[in-house]
């Protein structure tokens, strides 16, 4: 139950934005609001990656090791290729490996 | 200015779909996975890419829950990160004209990154067949994916499956890291955000579930004063 009224506020808060420009006339947004939001991804996806990135896996010296590594060999696929998949493959392949070798 | 026949309309809302609709198979394939994991129902699991259906934020509302985040903080941080949206439906907004409103608010459920992309590259008026072909396969896509990835969980070896404990933050770096390329802004926007959540983390361990929240609405509103001059990249 708990569930389903998560899901349900979460999905109300993420379709309210998606809608409400459209029910306006000609919305103008400001100028300041404009580059508020246009940081938000990025000030997101930089606090979404680190720290919990480098302890998913524990927070022994191996453990942020091999974090370290697959996060840096998904950066550099990701930078070279755009594209999500090579790089979510990537560095799942080094996760792998390093967990195999490691553990 | 006649309107655009609808079953073109309809195909080029195909044509569009598919490569957003194919990449959300994989990406939802990999939160399936995360949510059984993460010890939820199919039916829950499904249900955040059935009615939320917004990629990262769905990831990040999975991770917290299983860090024992309060809900409150959940929704606040899947509507600060989900945002955006709002830009993007003002930006198409002006461009519905042919649309009936009454198929607005369905049409305006499937505005994410993606699809916004692939409809902002289009010339000309949006039409319902366009937009509700295009947002319908993509949301397939996404709920195909998480179905997929949810039965996968039960047939993967478990080295596979913990070695994906980390996807969820690939799949973040997967989304970050290609816009950052001749981004300055983006790029201190971010290493600023991470720098300063690691920091909160670090001196203040007994506001962690805020944190992020701190950290993400600091950056953002110093963001809101970037010089002018900088803003056309």
């Amino acid at each position: 139950m708990k569930t389903v009224l998560l899901i349900a506020a979460l999905a109300g808060v993420t379709y309210l934005p998606r809608l409400i420009p459209f029910l306006g006339r000609g919305l103008r947004i400001p100028r300041r609001l404009e580059k508020f939001l246009y940081a938000v991804p990025y000030a997101v996806l930089g606090a979404l990656i680190f720290p919990d990135s480098l302890t998913a896996w524990g927070t022994g010296p191996l453990e942020i090791g091999g974090a370290s590594a697959a996060l840096a060999v998904a950066a550099l696929t990701a930078w070279f290729t755009r594209n999500i998949l090579l790089t979510f493959a990537a560095g799942t392949a080094l996760a792998l490996f390093w967990r195999l070798f490691f553990s | 200015m006649a309107d655009p026949d609808t079953g073109s309309e309809i195909l080029d809302g195909l044509k569009g779909a598919v490569p957003v609709a194919a990449g959300y198979f994989c990406v939802a394939t990999a939160f399936g996975l995360l949510v059984r994991t993460a010890g939820f129902s199919l039916a829950g699991g499904q249900g955040f890419s059935f009615f939320v259906f917004a990629g990262a934020s769905q990831f990040a509302a999975v991770s917290m829950l299983g860090d024992g985040i309060p809900a409150a903080v959940i929704i606040i941080t899947v509507l600060v990160m989900n945002l955006r949206h709002f830009l993007m439906s003002a930006a198409l907004a002006p461009r519905l004209e042919l649309c009936p409103r009454i198929l607005v608010p369905l049409i305006a459920f499937g505005v994410t990154d993606e699809t916004f992309a692939v409809s902002s590259l289009r010339k000309g008026p949006l039409t319902r067949g366009f937009l509700l072909t295009l947002h319908t396969l993509s949301w397939a896509g996404w709920n195909l994916g998480t179905l997929t990835g949810y039965l996968a969980g039960g047939i993967l070896p478990r080295s596979l499956m913990e070695a994906m404990t980390l996807g969820l933050y690939l799949l973040f770096v997967a989304l970050l890291v290609p816009s950052l390329r001749n981004n300055l802004r983006g790029a201190v926007l971010a290493l600023s955000a991470a720098v300063l959540h690691s920091g909160i983390r670090v001196l203040f361990p007994a506001f962690s579930s805020w944190g992020f929240l701190v950290a993400v609405l600091a950056v953002c509103a110093v963001g809101a004063f970037w010089p002018e001059r900088e803003t056309g990249e």
